[in-house]
């Protein structure tokens, strides 16, 4: 049976298949006969039962913008991945309410970038949202592994369950936009970049589904992540880098929020996680700048400066360069959005504008 | 035996510092980690890890003491083994517990 999928033709020919097989097709299938059990399971799940049989092979081969597809997974407590299937697009809500936050949390982070910035996914092509809940036991944890979403339990004495965030979902599927725009390195500055444009749409997706304006928002990454008895409100604080935890059991949190007080390390992959607290102190200081909704300018400028202008090894200098540039073209030299981003990297000690000078000075600039 | 190992990163970006001793440990547990260490072949792995960190995965710095041998390396989720990700899991929850029982 697997054969027969292997060498089918672009169409989803599997929608004729048995569900419990296009099942196992999901679970233990390669990447292009998992697409074809799904495109047949979200079929059969009824999402597009009152088409023709011709209507749903044409629209499952030609998927039109705007079209969600979520699936998640359980690995069951274990180390594998993708795990179990347990939910795909269309499908009935599930008694777990992990595979339902992984799931609705997905769901919003895709709408999110695809209504304010018109991105398709995470690949912008309409990429797959897959994620696995209960992964390993007690695992305190939540990544990016390339291709999809990795949830765990948490160990219910710091950490609670990883999907109750919203902005964490939504932290973890911009690791996979980045991946496909920028590919920042995860070591050192870019690293901490990686972490920072996740940490920034993380926290636009829960603004803009609570439809917060900039000042009235907490800027929080996390909160609620922690168990009780935790001395700590979140993961990050974006307004106050530094000031998210301070608990004997888990340390304090150490995020600089000035260049001056930049870490040098070689434990978390150069400090990512910590350093990232810097360009997340200059995207608050512009949002507070701008006022109003900060996914409008402040997250556009961001967007398209990590969609189109920053490279692999971009650094903190480059990223604050290529906003100033993309806030000039989306919004007019010198306008007030330029300034405030020029003043917003000023206030954690990066100066912006400046190197652009100098290069188009030395005549290598465009 | 001593085994260190500090977890570094993840999401949450916390660091983790634990430490065994067999010393310190009951027969039991000295023999479980003894059973672990060889089964995670701690002194052959290499000094930097293989594979690339992905984002949110844990890194791990982890050293090694036994009959006066010593063996330090880092390593992250995407490069260890099974083995070597349930010994460090092992190595934190029985260092948390020791600090319990002293608290």
């Amino acid at each position: 049976m697997n054969k027969h999928c292997h060498h089918s033709t672009d169409f989803p020919i599997c929608c004729i298949i048995p569900p419990i097989i296009l099942r196992n097709l999901a679970e233990k299938g390669n990447d292009r006969q998992r697409e074809l059990a799904f495109d047949g399971l979200e079929v059969s799940a009824g999402m597009r039962g009152k088409r023709s049989v011709m209507g749903s092979i044409a629209f499952a081969a030609a998927l039109p913008a705007g079209t969600k597809r979520r699936t998640v997974y359980s690995a069951d407590n274990r180390r594998v991945l993708p795990g179990r299937l347990v939910r795909t697009e269309g499908g009935p809500r599930s008694a777990d309410v992990s595979v339902n936050e992984a799931y609705d949390g997905a769901g919003k982070t895709y709408d999110f970038f695809m209504k304010i910035y018109g991105r398709n996914s995470i690949d912008d092509r309409g990429m797959r949202l897959n994620s696995t809940v209960h992964y390993g036991r007690r695992f305190q944890n939540a990544f990016w592994d390339g291709q999809q979403m990795v949830y765990g339990d948490g160990d219910g004495e710091i950490f609670e369950r990883f999907t109750k965030c919203l902005d964490i979902i939504g932290h973890e599927l911009t690791h996979g936009v980045t991946q496909y725009e920028a590919d920042l390195v995860y070591e050192d500055m870019p690293g901490a970049l990686n972490e920072h444009f996740s940490d920034v749409f993380g926290v636009l997706v829960v603004q803009r589904s609570r439809k917060q304006k900039a000042d009235k928002a907490d800027w929080l990454i996390g909160k609620g992540l922690f168990s009780e008895g935790i001395n700590g409100v979140a993961l990050r604080s974006m307004k106050a880098p530094g000031t998210a935890f301070d608990d004997p059991l888990i340390g304090k949190d150490d995020q600089p929020a000035h260049m001056k007080d930049f870490v040098k390390t070689r434990e978390d992959n150069g400090g990512v996680h910590i350093n990232s607290g810097i360009p997340n102190k200059a995207f608050y200081e512009l949002a507070i700048r701008l006022g109003g909704f900060a996914w409008e300018r402040a997250g556009r400028i961001w967007y398209v400066t990590l969609r189109d202008r920053l490279r692999p090894n971009s650094v903190f200098q480059d990223c604050a360069d290529a906003t100033f540039d993309v806030a000039r073209e989306l919004y007019g030299a010198n306008s007030v959005e330029q300034r405030a981003v020029r003043e917003a990297w000023g206030v954690v000690g990066i100066k912006t504008g400046q190197t652009a000078a100098k290069k188009s000075k030395a005549g290598g600039g465009k | 035996m001593r085994v260190l190992c500090k977890r570094t990163g993840g999401v949450a970006g916390l660091r983790v510092p634990a430490e065994v001793d067999s010393e310190q440990l009951t027969a039991a547990q000295a023999r479980e980690l003894k059973k672990l260490v060889e089964e995670a072949n701690l002194f052959d792995q290499p000094a930097k890890p293989r594979s690339k960190a992905m984002p949110d995965q844990f890194q791990y710095e982890i050293t090694v003491e036994d009959e006066g041998k010593t063996h330090s390396f880092m390593t992250n989720d995407a490069a260890a083994s099974d083995e070597l990700l349930g010994l460090v899991d092992w190595v934190i929850a029985a260092t948390r517990k020791q600090k319990q029982g002293k608290g």
